[in-house]
């Protein structure tokens, strides 16, 4: 078999959204957000992962990351986050994917370059409950994706992504840095933003 | 610093309730116990 290469930010933005639709079930699944029944473990980039098998969760992940996809790739997003709340709409937690994508040289880069460091959050999202606190019960979760000013006229009407509310989301929260990457066609940074306050008594 | 703007997908996602009931509509049955 061949090597795979990236030849522009099209390719990059597309392995980087597939890597983003992983990181989601993994999430989901590491922090309890629904029973761990409905996991299944599949392997990607040679690592293992948690896939729901929900079909209505799983088609409403893989459609969210789809219609992210033209953004992602034309640069325009700035961050992709993961807010889980509590059953009181109380922010706990936030997982951020901070993205920096760049123009590829005219040679590309091995799909493999990539995968590997992209193995490396993979791994780290999968330890995250080690140094994060049990959530309460009932939490729900929801994605909000960070544009740049620039690309405002990029959303067109028919999208299903709609302007978010961030009323509530100015909380003293501490912010641990999980995993970053850079490289001479992307910039990567997962961290997780989470409150203070967490219950010891347990 | 330059202002982003927030989007976020028009519909939730499946509640935990939701998922909790396909689960024992669909007797489900825990993969991790197959697999490991």
């Amino acid at each position: 078999m061949g090597v795979v290469r990236l030849c522009d930010r099209g390719d990059v933005g597309e392995l980087v959204c597939e890597f983003l639709e992983v990181c989601i079930h993994q999430l989901l699944c590491v922090r309890e957000l629904y029973p761990q029944e409905i996991f299944e473990r599949r392997r990607y980039i040679n690592t293992p992962v948690q896939w729901a098998r929900h079909p209505d969760l799983r088609e409403y992940i893989h459609s969210a990351v789809t219609n992210l996809q033209p953004w992602v790739q034309q640069g325009v997003v700035d961050k992709v986050t993961l807010l889980v709340m509590n059953k009181n709409r109380t922010l706990e937690e936030k997982f951020v994917f901070s993205f920096g994508l760049k123009q590829l040289s005219t040679a590309g880069v091995p799909a493999q370059h990539l995968e590997f460091a992209l193995r490396g959050f993979l791994l780290k999202i999968s330890v995250s409950d080690s140094f994060l606190s049990p959530l309460p019960p009932d939490c729900s979760w929801e994605l909000v994706t960070y544009l740049k000013s620039s690309s405002l006229d990029t959303i067109n009407k028919d999208q299903p992504w709609v302007p978010a509310d961030d009323e509530g989301w100015d909380q003293n929260f501490i912010m641990t840095s999980m995993k970053s990457m850079r490289s001479s066609y992307l910039d990567m940074q997962l961290y997780v933003e989470h409150s203070v306050e967490k219950p010891t008594d347990e | 610093g330059s202002v982003s703007y927030l989007l976020t997908p028009a519909k939730p996602p499946p509640s935990r309730f939701a998922v909790q009931q396909w689960l024992s509509e669909n007797n489900v049955t825990d993969a991790q116990s197959h697999l490991s």
